[in-house]
């Protein structure tokens, strides 16, 4: 006879397997009805513990999410104000931003095609405006940018390099730290012009934050910006997320926020570029980022693009030839003038990427259309040493964008 | 009986095969590296690779990035699958039961074995990869640049290599378990390591799906690549503990079931 197996306690001789079972049963069939029925029991009774266990696990993080929060009224228009005025609060934290505005890989554009992409992980220690640190991560590397006393470091891990920016740059194409919570609420509330309706939001928890929430809704009607959504601490007007969406779509394009978020001035240390000797370090000042980073020609720029003034130099006395930014707030846009063989490429890309071909009167262009920013890239005739290249790129519609296309071509803007 | 697990582990040849094919996969890359020198580009994986070629202390982080995605869980996927499935094939678990030994002590001295191998692995391509990164790479161990820019001495390296290994090594346990719940559901070790593998599969898919953002924090392999994170500066441990939680939630429930599937299964060969 083969003895049973010592499967459950207080069940071994008879649960094993069916040999030894049968065989331990045989004298009786009552006997193995019995037994196959305690270990039915049995097996029901631990597949019972395990489903509930589970179902617990699975039920904790909707349970968790439901957790009401403390809820929080603000006035809209005090709360705006209250964000305006955070800029000097210190904060460090971890924040990631998603967005569905999928640009075209212009040359002119730089890193600003993957910022506005699927997915960014940054983490950040601001101390200041003149002191803070970025980081972008990714699965293979990470992107600092440290903005200190002495000027901009920034350093790349996959290419083993330090860049140092003396000075303040005028005009800069967006960076992580713009795309933050704090920084883009910033920026889009302060570009609302007094028309524009101010709503609040239901509060929301973020990164344990009970934050109030506001609605901002332009009422532009150049704008492609369909509303913006920004929470934020009540007590010190820190922004905490935002949200952006079209005015084709109610869906949001772009969320940025914090998931974790201590309002505490970060350790000094952290914000200080102590960068590995074995870097490699370029330097470049901030006169020439514009130009060596965004590959830009300095050329003359009209006053005025499609009834839109050209906004001041954000730095006095900088020269910005080749880069202009026209009109305000939630509408403006950006012009930037590309030299012969970057400027062939963004042609290129532009109309390899699906940009749709617009004719104009004494050049041709592509224009690119990603769900809130419209892009378009114009080329006048002529030679190789004649014709000028132009992106033009920001919230605005197609056809703002086609006239200032238009108008660049028509005032003939050359080099310097 | 754990001793007599780790004994029968240790004796069988294909334990150590698979642990050579480990640690020979990031020796091959090296090889090519060295040869020509040709590193990933930026944001190509595997991490550390192109870091490797100015200094190659770094190289078992890169081996470890080499090996995570397929080869290592592979190799888990097949020892755990093997561990009660391979018994039942070749008609040892009937007489394995009859000692008498408890069938819960036999699946915890499965599991121990399997937490045996896979540090075992993971170990051996850290310790092989460091020597060949040396030997074949200019390396200045004491002066390693960390992901953030600044210099590791070779202290801090070797902690964060430790902590990369243990991590790793837990992220393998996931797939473990769940080899080895489904290794007492089949008497097939290859059905039991291919159905963890397609599970694998699958995570790794719906981790790169948008669609799937509900679902991507509690998918096996979401965290697998957060070691990254303890060679930033200062380390971030956010991902890194949501990462140890999630394994230990899918070792504790896919154990869980196989003690509720193999403590009342009726044993037939």
């Amino acid at each position: 006879m083969t003895p049973a197996g010592p499967g459950i306690d207080g069940y071994r001789v008879l649960t094993a397997g069916s040999a030894a079972l049968s065989d331990v049963a045989a004298p009786g069939r009552r006997h193995t009805v019995v037994a196959m029925g305690a270990v039915r029991r049995e097996a029901l009774r631990r597949w019972s513990l395990v489903g509930a266990g589970v179902a617990l696990l699975c039920l904790l993080p909707t349970a968790l999410a439901l957790l009401p929060s403390r809820i929080v009224d603000a006035d809209p228009a005090g709360l705006r104000a209250l964000i305006l005025a955070s800029a000097v609060r210190p904060y460090q934290g971890y924040a990631a931003s998603r967005g569905e505005i999928l640009l075209p890989e212009l040359p002119a554009l730089g890193e600003v095609t993957t910022l506005l992409g699927p997915a960014t992980r940054i983490r950040l220690w601001h101390a200041s405006p003149q002191s803070w640190r970025v980081a972008v991560l990714d699965q293979t590397g990470e992107r600092d940018t440290y903005r200190t006393a002495d000027g901009t470091f920034m350093w790349d891990f996959e290419r083993n390099l330090v860049t140092y920016v003396a000075g303040v740059q005028p005009l800069r194409l967006p960076g992580a730290s713009d795309l933050l919570p704090p920084d883009l609420a910033r920026r889009l509330l302060g570009g609302a012009g007094a028309a524009d309706s101010l709503i609040p939001l239901p509060s929301r928890r973020v990164a344990g934050v009970d934050a109030a929430g506001l609605r901002l809704t332009p009422t532009d009607p150049e704008t492609t910006i369909g509303r913006v959504d920004v929470w934020a601490d009540p007590a010190t007007g820190l922004p905490v997320q935002v949200e952006v969406a079209s005015r084709d779509s109610a869906a949001t394009i772009f969320v940025s926020r914090f998931l974790d978020l201590d309002q505490r001035t970060p350790d000094p240390g952290l914000l200080t570029p102590v960068l590995a000797d074995s870097a490699g370090f370029t330097v470049t000042t901030a006169q020439d980022v514009a130009t060596v980073i965004n590959g830009v020609v300095p050329v003359d720029l009209p006053a005025n693009l499609a009834g839109r003034p050209r906004t001041a130099n954000p730095v006095a006395g900088a020269d910005l030839g080749g880069v202009a930014a026209y009109g305000t707030g939630l509408s403006m846009f950006v012009v930037v003038a590309l030299p012969g063989r970057v400027g062939s490429q963004a042609l290129q890309a532009a109309r390899d990427k699906g940009g749709t071909a617009v004719t104009f009167v004494g050049g041709l262009g592509y224009e690119t259309r990603a769900s809130l920013i419209g892009g378009l890239v114009v080329r006048s005739d002529g030679d190789r040493r004649t014709r000028r290249t132009f992106v033009l790129a920001g919230p605005v519609s197609a056809d703002v964008l086609r006239r200032a296309g238009a108008e660049l071509l028509a005032a003939g803007a050359g080099a310097r | 009986m754990i001793a007599v697990e780790l004994g029968k582990l240790a004796r069988r040849p294909r334990t150590w095969l698979s642990i050579g094919l480990l640690c020979a996969l990031p020796v091959l890359v090296a090889v090519f590296l060295a040869v020509t020198e040709l590193g990933p580009g930026p944001g190509e994986q595997p991490a550390f690779l192109s870091a490797v070629l100015s200094n190659g202390a770094l190289f078992p982080a890169a081996a470890l990035a080499i090996v995570l995605p397929i080869f290592l869980p592979v190799a888990v996927a097949v020892v755990a699958g093997d561990a009660v499935a391979g018994e039942a094939s070749g008609g040892t678990l009937r007489y394995l039961l009859l000692r008498p030994v408890a069938r819960t002590r036999l699946l915890a001295a499965k599991l121990l074995s399997l937490v045996a191998f896979v540090l075992a692995g993971v170990v051996a391509v850290a310790v092989t990869s460091f020597i060949v990164g040396v030997a074949l790479f200019p390396s200045e161990p004491a002066a390693v640049t960390s992901v953030s820019g600044v210099t590791l001495t070779a202290s801090e390296l070797a902690a964060r290599i430790a902590g990369a290994v243990f991590y790793v090594a837990v992220s393998m346990l996931g797939v473990g378990a769940i080899a080895l719940f489904l290794s007492t559901v089949t008497d097939s070790p290859l059905a039991a390591a291919l159905g963890a593998l397609a599970a694998l599969v699958t995570s790794q898919v719906l981790v790169t799906l948008d669609a799937a953002g509900a679902v991507r924090p509690y998918l096996p392999t979401r965290y697998w690549l957060a070691w990254i994170d303890l060679f930033r500066d200062p380390i971030l441990w956010r991902d890194i503990d949501r990462g140890l939680g999630l394994q230990a939630v899918y070792v504790a429930v896919f154990l869980a079931m196989a003690w509720a599937n193999f403590a009342t299964k009726d044993i037939k060969s």
